[in-house]
Order: C-alpha cells, then sequence, then structure tokens
C-alpha cells in the first residue's frame, strides 16, 4: 500500500538531497567554471560567520511564528465559525477560500499596489476613516515591511486551516458529543476533551506542514519587498535564494539549504515529541 | 423568518462579516480592477467604488492571448495531479493509520525531507532526472512533480482523519468477509468524506497555481499554464495591472467553482452511524 | 578488356553519385529546428509570432520552436537550461546577463557571422561596441537600445510659474523644491529607490566626474575626480531636501511612472518605454498630452555635459545549438530594418537600424526626439561594464541595497559611496 508513495519519493527526493548535501562542501560558482574544487567545511564556516545569515535567521522566525500563529487562530475560528448552520453557508465557504486560491506572485502583486503610500487603496480608506495623519509607506519603510508581508501570509493562509479544520471538525463522531453530553459536559468541556484530543492528529499535519511551507516561501516577499528595504524583510529563504540564483554561487546555495534542512528536521521532531502525548500519532 | 437571537448575532453573525470583509476585500479590489479601464485606475483620486465598468478587458484577454490553451493545460494537470494525489494517499493514508510495523518514523520523516529543501536548490536536480526518465518537458512531469510534492502532506492529512475512525470498525467489516482492501473503499472512505474534499481541494489548488516548476520544466507554448500565462503579463518594462487583474479573477474561478461543488460533503455527523452495527 | 573496366568505373560513378544526390538534396531541404526564447510581455507575443510567421515563410525549411517566458523568471529558467542542457538556439537576451553567461561559456561568438554580413552595416555603431564588450568579441548583438530622460509635468511648471524643463543640477532641486507639498501630496521627484536604482545614480556620479568609470589603469575610478560628490547631491534630494516622493526607496520604475501618472510627483526619469504610458494616462493623444508633459535632456552636472547610460535588449546564440547558421538566418531577420521598425513602433524601443530613425512614425513624436539625441552624443553616452561576470550579481545586491542604506539614513552619502565602490572593485579581482 505504501509502494506508490514510497516510489515517487525516493525517485525525486535521493537524487537531489544527495546532490545538495556533495555540493555544500564544494567551491561551485556557476560563473566560475574552472574553480570548481572540494573545500570542505569552508562554505559552513562562512555561513556562521557571516552576520547577515544571523540576522536573516531570527528574521526567519519572526516570519514562520508571526504569520503561522495567526493563520492558525483565525482559521479555527473560521471553521468554527463554518461549522454552524447559517443561510447561503455553500456560497459563503466557497468565497472564503479565495484567498487560498490565488496564485502567490499574483497576491504579491495585488498586495504591494494596495500598500502603494500614493496611489493604494489601504492607505486611502485610513486616511478617510481620520486613523492616520499622513500616508504610510508600509512596504517602504524597514520597520513595517516585514509585518506588512507577514499580515498579506496571514490574509492568505487562514483559509487553509479554517478548511483543513473544518474537515477536520466534521469527522468527530456525533456520538462521542451525545456520551460527553450526557455525562454532563458543558460546550467549553466538550471541546476541549472531545473536539480538541480528535482532530490533533489534523492539526498535526497542517501544523507541520504548514510551518515548512511558510520557512521556504520566497513569493510574497520577493515580489513585495525583494527582502528590503535593506534586508528589513530578508529570511533565511531568500537569503538562499539570492546566493544561488543572483550570485550563482551553488556552494553556498547547498550550505545554506543543508542548514534549512536540519533546522526544519529539528522542529519536526519538536511538533512530533509535542504532538505524541496528546495524540496517537503513529 | 424568525428574528436570530442576539447573542446569535454576536457570536457567529458578526464575525462572519468581519471575516468576509478581510478575506474579500482584495478581492473586490481586483475586481473592480478588472472592469476598469486601464487609465482609470493608476489615478488619484483612488475610488473605492469604480465609475465606467467595462467587460473589455476580459474580451481582450481571453482572445489576444493563449489563455484558453493555458487555461486547457492548467485543467489537466491539475485534475491529473489531484487524481493521482488521492489515489496514492489513501492507500497511503491508510496503511500509516491501520498497519503497525517497524520503521514508521523513518518512513515519515523521509516523506518529509522533500519538502525542506527549497525549490531553487531542487529544481536542477529534478530536472536532470525527468530528462533521464524521457519525461522533460511534458505535462506528466509536472503532475508527477506536484502529485510528490503533495505526497507528504496529503498522506499525513488521510491518516489524520482515518485516526479518526476506530479501527474496530475495519475489524467489524473484516469479520463480515471483506477484503482489507474493501474494507478501506466501502467503509473508512465513505466516512471520511470531508477529509478527501480538503485533501482533493488542496491538491487541486496546489497544481492549478504551481508556478515555478511550470516554468522551468515546459519548454512549449502549447503546454503552457495558466500561472505562468499570467505571470508572463508582467514584463521588462510594462505592466497593465488591468490584465493582471482579469487573469486573476479568471484563475481563480475553477478552483472555487469546484469548490463550491464539493462543499456540500463538509458535513458533520458522516462519521456518526459508522460505529454502530 | 579496357573498355569493361572503363564501364564498371562509370557505373560505380554514377552509383556513387545516385547515392550521393539524394542525400545532398535531402540535406538542403532537411527540415531543421531552431528554437527561440523571449521573455516579451503578453501583449508583444503576437507581434513576436507574426514576425517569426515571416521568417518561417522565407525559409520553409527552417521551423522555429518558438517560447515566451514570464520577465521574472527569464534569467533563473536560462540558468537552470544552461546547467542542464537544454538552453534554446537563440534568445532575446538582456545586456546585463553578458558577463555572466558569457563566463559560463555558453555564448557563441558571432563575429565571424557578422562580417560576412552587409545588413550590419545599417547597425548603430553602438551595437558593435556594445556587443563587444566582453573580451571584445561579439557575443551579443543589440537590438534595441532603451535611453533615460527626465519626465516632467509641464503643466505644473506652468502653474508655479518655472521656466521649462530644469537643464541644469541647479534648476533641477530648485524646481524640485518648489513643487513639492506634501500637504497636497505632491512631491518634486519620484526617484528610483528599488530595482535598478544603480542605474540613475551612476549616471549621476560620472556627471560630476566627467564620465569615468574606470581609471586608465582598469581600477575603479566612479568616485573619484568629483563622483563622490554626484552621489552625496543625489542622495541629498531625498534625504536633506526632501523633494522625493515617500515611498521612493521601495520604488521600482512602476510606481515611478505611477506616482507620475497619478500626480503625485512633478519628475521623475525613466525610458522612452514610458512615452506611450503616460500619452495614454494624460489624454491618449500626443496633442492632448503635450499640455500636460514633456521629456528633457537629463540635467546637466556640473562639468556641463548629461550623461545617459545605455541599455539594451538584444539577441544571442548559445554555444549549445545544434544548427548556428539556420539560427543566424533567424537573427539576421530579427535585426532586419522592416522588422526593427515594426518592434520599434509597437515596444517604444529605440532601434538598432540607422535608418529606422528616418521613418516619418519616429521623426512625427515630439517626445522620442530627445532620446535619439542622448544616444548619439558619444561623449554623453555611457555603457554599464556589462562584461563583468559579477555585475548582474551585484546590481540585484549591494548596489542596490547600499545605496537603500543611503536613502534610508542608515549610512551616510560617504559610506554609501565607499560601500558601492568596494562592492565593485572586490568584483573586479
Amino acid at each position: 500500500m505504501l509502494a506508490p508513495a514510497l516510489g515517487f519519493i525516493l525517485t525525486f527526493i535521493l537524487y537531489p538531497l544527495g546532490l545538495n548535501f556533495s555540493t555544500s562542501f564544494q567551491h561551485r560558482v556557476f560563473t566560475e567554471p574552472m574553480a570548481n574544487q572540494f573545500v570542505g567545511l569552508a562554505n559552513y564556516v562562512k555561513i556562521a560567520t557571516d552576520p547577515t545569515f544571523w540576522l536573516v535567521l531570527r528574521q526567519s522566525a519572526l516570519w514562520v511564528t508571526g504569520s503561522l500563529a495567526f493563520q492558525f487562530l483565525l482559521g479555527l475560528a473560521l471553521a468554527l465559525l463554518l461549522n454552524e448552520r447559517f443561510p447561503a453557508r455553500g456560497l459563503y465557504r466557497s468565497l472564503i477560500l479565495s484567498p487560498w486560491a490565488i496564485s502567490g506572485v499574483i497576491i504579491a502583486i495585488m498586495w504591494k499596489w494596495m500598500y502603494n503610500p500614493q496611489v493604494g487603496v489601504l492607505n486611502e480608506i485610513l486616511v478617510r476613516l481620520g486613523l492616520v495623519s499622513h500616508r504610510l509607506a508600509f512596504l517602504a519603510d524597514p520597520s513595517t515591511a516585514l509585518p506588512a508581508v507577514i499580515f498579506t501570509n496571514i490574509w492568505r493562509g487562514t483559509p487553509f486551516f479554517a478548511v483543513i479544520l473544518l474537515a477536520a471538525l466534521q469527522t468527530v463522531p456525533k456520538e462521542l458529543y451525545e456520551t460527553a453530553a450526557m455525562d454532563g459536559a458543558g460546550p467549553w468541556q466538550r471541546f476541549l476533551h472531545v473536539t480538541l484530543p480528535s482532530i490533533v492528529p489534523m492539526i498535526f499535519a497542517a501544523l507541520l506542514l504548514r510551518t515548512i511551507w511558510i520557512f521556504n516561501d520566497v513569493d510574497l516577499i520577493f515580489v513585495m519587498t525583494d527582502g528590503g528595504p535593506v534586508r528589513a524583510s530578508e529570511t533565511l529563504a531568500t537569503f538562499l535564494y539570492k546566493k544561488a540564483s543572483r550570485d550563482l554561487d551553488f556552494g553556498m546555495g547547498s550550505a545554506l539549504a543543508m542548514v534549512m534542512f536540519a533546522i526544519l528536521m529539528t522542529i519536526t521532531a519538536l511538533y512530533y515529541r509535542a504532538f505524541r502525548r496528546s495524540g496517537r500519532m503513529f | 423568518m424568525r428574528k436570530p437571537n442576539p447573542w446569535r448575532i454576536l457570536t457567529l453573525y458578526l464575525p462572519l462579516a468581519g471575516f468576509l470583509v478581510f478575506t474579500l476585500f482584495p478581492i473586490y479590489w481586483t475586481l473592480a480592477t478588472s472592469l476598469q479601464d486601464e487609465t482609470a485606475v493608476a489615478r488619484l483620486p483612488v475610488r473605492l467604488i469604480p465609475r465606467e465598468l467595462t467587460v473589455e478587458n476580459y474580451r481582450a484577454l481571453w482572445s489576444f492571448t493563449r489563455f484558453d490553451r493555458f487555461f486547457l493545460n492548467s485543467l489537466f494537470v491539475a485534475g491529473g495531479t489531484t487524481l493521482l494525489t488521492l489515489g496514492i494517499t489513501t492507500l497511503s493514508g491508510y496503511a500509516l493509520s491501520r498497519f503497525r510495523f517497524k520503521g514508521k518514523t523513518v518512513i515519515f520523516f523521509s516523506i518529509l525531507a522533500i519538502q525542506m529543501i527549497p525549490l531553487v536548490m531542487i529544481v536542477i536536480p529534478l530536472f536532470q532526472i525527468l530528462i533521464a526518465l524521457g519525461l522533460a518537458r511534458s505535462r506528466l512531469a509536472l503532475v508527477g512533480t506536484y502529485t510528490t510534492f503533495m505526497i507528504t502532506f496529503c498522506t499525513l492529512l488521510m491518516k489524520g482523519f482515518m485516526d479518526a475512525i476506530p479501527t474496530e470498525i475495519d475489524e467489524m467489516a473484516m469479520i463480515d468477509g471483506c477484503s482489507r482492501p474493501g474494507a478501506l473503499f466501502r467503509i473508512v472512505l465513505p466516512t471520511i468524506k470531508p477529509g478527501l474534499v480538503a485533501t482533493g481541494i488542496f491538491a487541486f489548488i496546489y497544481a492549478w497555481n504551481e508556478l515555478i516548476f511550470a516554468v522551468m520544466f515546459l519548454n512549449s507554448e502549447e503546454l503552457m499554464t495558466l500561472p505562468v500565462g499570467l505571470y508572463s503579463l508582467v514584463g521588462q518594462f510594462v505592466i497593465k495591472w488591468t490584465d493582471i487583474a482579469t487573469g486573476s479573477i479568471i484563475a481563480v474561478l475553477p478552483p472555487l467553482l469546484l469548490f463550491a461543488y464539493i462543499q456540500r460533503y463538509l458535513v458533520q455527523g458522516l462519521a456518526s452511524g459508522a460505529v454502530k452495527g | 578488356m579496357r573498355m569493361v573496366s572503363r564501364l564498371v568505373f562509370a557505373f560505380g560513378l554514377f552509383l556513387a553519385l545516385a547515392a550521393l544526390l539524394p542525400a545532398v538534396a535531402a540535406a538542403q531541404a532537411k527540415p531543421v529546428t531552431t528554437t527561440f526564447w523571449d521573455a516579451e510581455p503578453a501583449d508583444l507575443v503576437k507581434l513576436r509570432m507574426e514576425i517569426l510567421k515571416g521568417f518561417e515563410a522565407k525559409y520553409p525549411h527552417i521551423k522555429i520552436n518558438y517560447l515566451n517566458i514570464p520577465y521574472a523568471e527569464a534569467r533563473q529558467k536560462l540558468v537552470t537550461a544552461a546547467a542542464t542542457k537544454t538552453l534554446p538556439d537563440t534568445m532575446f537576451f538582456q545586456a546585463t546577463w553578458l558577463g555572466e553567461f558569457a563566463a559560463m561559456g555558453e555564448l557563441l561568438d558571432l563575429g565571424p557571422y557578422a562580417e560576412k554580413w552587409p545588413g550590419g552595416k545599417n547597425l548603430l555603431p553602438q551595437v558593435f561596441s556594445v556587443g563587444k564588450a566582453y573580451k571584445n568579441t561579439l557575443y551579443y548583438l543589440p537590438s534595441e537600445f532603451q535611453i533615460d530622460a527626465l519626465f516632467y509635468r509641464a503643466d505644473w511648471f506652468k502653474e508655479a510659474g518655472i521656466k521649462g524643463p530644469p537643464t541644469t543640477w541647479a534648476e533641477f532641486l530648485d524646481a524640485a523644491k518648489k513643487l513639492t507639498d506634501p500637504a497636497k501630496n505632491r512631491y518634486g521627484f519620484s526617484m528610483r529607490g528599488a530595482g535598478g536604482n544603480e542605474r540613475y545614480y551612476i549616471m549621476w556620479m560620472l556627471m560630476a566626474n566627467g564620465n569615468v568609470f574606470f581609471e586608465k589603469d582598469g581600477s575603479l575610478g566612479l568616485l573619484n575626480h568629483g563622483g563622490m560628490d554626484g552621489l552625496k547631491w543625489y542622495l541629498e534630494l531625498c534625504t536633506v531636501h526632501q523633494v522625493c516622493t515617500p515611498n521612493s526607496v521601495n520604488n521600482s520604475f512602476l510606481e515611478n511612472t505611477a506616482e507620475f501618472s497619478s500626480g503625485t510627483a512633478a519628475m521623475y526619469i525613466h525610458n522612452q518605454y514610458s512615452v506611450a504610458r503616460q500619452i495614454k494616462a494624460f489624454g491618449g493623444t500626443v496633442e492632448a498630452a503635450r499640455e500636460k508633459f514633456g521629456t528633457a535632456a537629463i540635467p546637466r552636472g556640473p562639468k556641463g555635459r548629461y550623461i545617459a547610460a545605455n541599455f539594451t535588449n538584444g539577441y544571442v546564440i548559445f554555444k549549445q545549438s545544434a544548427h548556428p547558421e539556420e539560427t543566424w538566418e533567424l537573427v539576421k531577420w530579427m535585426l532586419s530594418p522592416e522588422n526593427d521598425s515594426k518592434f520599434s513602433q509597437t515596444t517604444g524601443a529605440l532601434p538598432a537600424n540607422k535608418s529606422v530613425y528616418d521613418e516619418a512614425w519616429f521623426k512625427g513624436n515630439p517626445f522620442l526626439a530627445v532620446f535619439k539625441q542622448q544616444l548619439d552624443d558619444p561623449a554623453g553616452s555611457f555603457n554599464f561594464p556589462i562584461q563583468m561576470a559579477k555585475w548582474n550579481s551585484l546590481i540585484a545586491g549591494p548596489l542596490k541595497e547600499e545605496f537603500q542604506k543611503g536613502l534610508l539614513k542608515q549610512q551616510s552619502a560617504e559610506a554609501t559611496g565607499q560601500a558601492i565602490g568596494k562592492a565593485i572593485s572586490d568584483a573586479l579581482k
């Protein structure tokens, strides 16, 4: 039963993973084809001693936790709402998925336009409502650039959690609620002791994968701010992209990829530990 | 119609309205942009409600670019990915949910590994593999790649949904003479329809919107997909906001329509009744 | 006996010819496919395909496999293709990529082909001077030029009683200050602070130092002879005089254009691509637009010169190409005066053929004259060092970021200049 899945994975993953691993120990810059050579840990040392690396590491942490926390909480709230009966529920549910249904670069273009101080609609609304005295250059100000992109990411990711959690809520058998109610449990207790434990495996899957995806995501940041101004919104993923794609330094790119891989494996292990205690994982 | 009680308004309708505005305002803005003439768009003062509306942008985009071709290609790729992903991950999700065997953890971590390397470092090796397999520059290459990337998530998701169904149900079915696959297909799957809906729609949306692999792996206009076509509206020196807005609205419709159709299965209580007899 | 052997010989010869002839005929008629990529925006694809069809009609045995790529991903796709050996035969290529791909050894030397081409004489001399940038070998054939000029709101100038477009730096600053009124959401200048910002500040520095980018010994001269002062002057527009729009540090040309057309900025600098867009925004016809805006030469610096930087797109043939001869035919076709003219009229780019400038449509557009004037002035024009393998990486990285730091006052103008100079010098090693 597992064979097809494993087949795909093994074909498509061993080689790229292995290649990245081995390249990380080499000096491999495309524009210097004559200079390929084995350099041992040199790339890793460069990374560890580069202050920019530590900066973008911190910003990556902000990027992931900021986006994830709000997406999850808002998504959960929305899922609980969508689980209720109300008129035109079907239509409402379909519309609410829209942010997730749009391509990432398009979202970035849309929001960049909306954030523009001169011709953007957000500033227009803020000014008309009297909430600000002068127009805010969200993406041009280093202190608001990253939060602004995070906000867009939250907008985009909330439907993801909403739909998954909604589906998860649906699969809790009604009998469990009835039994709990008969035992005298109120709505909040039912939520804590029936709902949450049943949906834990789905939460685990959604949270873990979304964490990995957000960590590796570059499209929103690139199109909206290109990691700027001056690296104010640079994350580890965009930093890697610039090393590999712009500087064509694949040795460094691979080393950074291995570092990101290690970080994500650690996070996965932590998630696994945390969830194992509260539910049947494996 | 009886008036809803105030508590319900506060805890249900108000938040619903709030989410609606939050989610849909940017979409509304894009729609409004797509329905205006180009010169009206980058002009001050910013008008929240557009004055003159026109559908000219839609007509123009559909006819003068190859959007119809791109649309069909995307349907093929997204549809293929969804079917393949559902097929594979139903099996793998079930296996991880029901069977106990050594190495589950190892398998878990290894199917995650593919997700953990940033795209830019995977594109070249993947392309090399596809060339070796003779699949490069085809839409099948995309279906295969997208499925691979969805397997991790969808397997875990399916497993999660299946975990909520007690194994006693499978066992009872098998005692009644059902085979193991039969138990999967006839008992478990119908009960987790919401899970299938969620998994299916996410696989579809991922494949529908994916850009990087489509750009890198496809080398002919005939096979190009919609996200690439949309992104090529952004040129080196020109960018037509109205075209991008129009294209975005066209592109977002199929996933929404699909979801509108299948969301009816997101209903409480499908799991109930399964436990009885 | 001799008769027989002669007959045998003749027969053998005949057989050999009979065998060869079809092969020769086939080699001439055998269909060849050449792959052509470009990254033009979607609305130009139609024009491109028309021109390609014209080629296929003229050369029935050459089929073209055409692919249009989104511009934002074009370079990355080329890199991927180079690494996986799936490069096309030819591509509509951006000049700043020249150094990288030449250093990777992927480009074909077009010199031998160009020498034998009579059509080459109709091309502007700049085509060859830019094309030979890398190791003095013709790896690249620019087919269109983008020259920058000053766009200014003629109506605002009139309203404020300021005389015509500014012609010197001093007049420029004066006009910008007079036209800045934050209360009315109006600013004097929309500066390009994001992608591509190096084009204009390098221009400013060269105006100040007399167009010395490299010293005679090859070291960096940009900061010398007054170059640093030029940078300072330019930065201070925003940091001291505050005539720049607030979003400037995040502005690419798109935002510059939009800020101008929406009435937020009095002036900005861009190339002739903006002309069509602004005509449309300000009334739709040349006559109506003339009331509102104008184009002028970049204001002259302290040494009395303006400098216009050459930015080009053009054609290359990749070494991996299996059919360089046929591909060369395609390149020549693209560069022919009729097609060159068609492109220019639609895209707004300055053509590579001298004859096209004499055509009625060009002469009849008052906005375009200043661009041609700057292109023609050898002392006033500058070619970016696209031959540097790291040039593309520099302009996307330190050259952009250091300037932004200066704009945001995170470092002084001097520190900005030093950082920029160091980045370029390091890349020269």
